[in-house]
């Protein structure tokens, strides 16, 4: 048998990388952040993004986030994408995920036009996996992903709106699914969420379920969420679900599922589904 | 450059080579990148909270954390993914088990970590890898010192056992396997 101090030793020595200044960093990905740094501090000398009050402060922050987001996803999907040789077509994706990055690291379009009221855009496809967490989180939004498997195209996300769940679906040349996208702002996030909890409180048991976990299990959940840029607490892998109970997440993940089903018809029956 | 932009340069600068580690050593080399630029987004959105001097590193490797965490929660996506693209013939994506596979002691030592509460694993992890202190460890993770100072206790015993019970197990086998070849060598001669 062997001993504690035996085994503790065999964990220091099995450290994976047991010495950092042995890693070889890919400076580019360094110099990346600084160029947008830079990128922001010229932004904010720009006529097109002027302080005006604390709001618009506050506008020009989510706005330069979002621009590091935007790249930095960007950078990460078509990383992600060339090492996985992935084969649901990324390329559209990819073309007009970097025309956006582009478009917003340049100046030409103005993100504090997407993070105030009723903005509109896309489509833009993204993969939907770490990176999309944290691409909207960056825009100040949240999403709600139903099922999706590689790839989702944000068709449109009204910001502010007061119904909150706006928009849904189904774009089969992409391989998917129907999603939809709840528009909120960071630090409002409790907010959104007691408007969209009310609504699946009324879709079962198994969400109830969820939800009762959620505030006996983390009471402070939305600012935990909020801490790593993970805005909205569903959907597919990257909610806090009850992890430690994987037969109580695969109930909720399947009431979820079933839910979202029922409101994309409810929708589309009512006309709210577009083209 | 504004006060926000150096100070956020001078976080990333001492202390990315840190994070990167910190990430290569929990998650595959396929997702340290991303991981890393999850937790450095994080910094940037929250510049004015993050600590100076020594807790800096700590509250950095709690970020890094918390992103990994949700890595982890994705992952049965990305294991349906990963048997989609093995299925058309894409190579599986290698992970940090990779620098391991060599030596069947650290193999055994890592099934044997897998095996505890997430939380305890992460509070080895630090102290063994990071080589974090209790008091550090509690910066990271957001519990008292003095919990951590306990959990670390009752995870190395666990660890110990549980090690054990693998080490008894491969020997076991091993001694099956050994019997098995006698066996048949005896029948064959």
């Amino acid at each position: 048998m062997a001993s504690e101090e035996r085994v503790v030793t065999l964990l220091v020595q099995s450290n994976p990388v047991p010495d950092v200044e042995s890693v070889e960093l890919t400076e580019i990905r360094a110099n990346r952040y600084l160029a947008i740094l830079d990128q922001r501090s010229s932004e904010m000398t720009d006529t097109k993004v002027k302080p005006q009050s604390t709001e618009t402060d506050g506008r020009r922050r989510t706005a330069a986030m979002a621009t590091a987001a935007v790249v930095i996803a960007v950078v990460g999907l078509a990383a992600w994408l060339a090492s996985n040789n992935n084969r649901a077509d990324p390329v559209a994706g990819v073309a007009i995920a970097e025309e956006f990055a582009r478009a917003v690291t340049s100046g030409e379009t103005d993100l504090t036009d997407y993070v105030t009221e009723d903005a509109t855009f896309g489509p833009i496809p993204v993969p939907l996996d770490g990176r999309l967490a944290s691409f909207w989180a960056g825009l100040g939004m949240s999403i709600v992903v139903k099922d999706c498997e590689q790839t989702a195209q944000v068709v449109r996300c009204d910001y502010e709106s007061s119904d909150r769940i706006r928009q849904a679906q189904e774009r089969p040349e992409y391989g998917i699914l129907t999603f939809l996208i709840e528009g909120s702002k960071i630090g409002t996030i409790s907010r959104s969420w007691d408007e969209v909890a009310s609504q699946w409180l009324e879709a079962g048991d198994p969400v109830i379920h969820y939800l009762e976990w959620l505030n006996q299990n983390h009471p402070g959940w939305d600012s935990d969420l909020d801490w790593v840029g993970e805005p909205l607490p569903i959907g597919g892998g990257y909610a806090p679900l009850a992890h430690d109970d994987p037969v109580r997440n695969a109930r909720y993940a399947e009431a979820l599922t079933r839910y979202l089903d029922e409101y994309a018809q409810e929708l589309q029956a009512a006309g709210g589904l577009s083209g | 450059m504004t006060v926000d932009d150096s100070r956020f340069v001078e976080v990333y600068e001492r202390f990315h080579r840190h994070v990167y580690g910190y990430c290569r050593r929990r998650t595959g080399a396929d997702r340290v990148e991303d991981a890393v630029a999850d937790v450095f987004l994080t910094v940037w959105r929250r510049i004015d909270q993050v600590p100076e001097g020594d807790e800096c590193l700590p509250w950095l490797y709690g970020v890094a954390f918390r992103v990994l965490s949700h890595q982890w929660r994705g992952a049965s996506r990305r294991q349906r993914l990963r048997e989609k693209l093995v299925a058309v013939g894409v190579e599986s994506i290698t992970g940090p088990e990779e620098h391991i596979v060599i030596n069947e002691e650290a193999r055994m030592v890592h099934e044997a970590l897998a095996r505890l509460k997430p939380t305890d694993q992460e509070i080895l992890r630090l102290n063994a890898w990071e080589d974090l202190a209790a008091t550090d460890i509690s910066l990271a993770l957001g519990i008292s010192a003095g919990a951590v100072r306990q959990r670390l206790y009752e995870a190395r015993k666990n660890l110990t056992r549980e090690f054990n019970k693998l080490e008894k197990k491969a020997g076991t086998a091993s001694a099956a396997r050994k019997g098995g070849t006698r066996w048949h060598q005896k029948n064959v001669l």
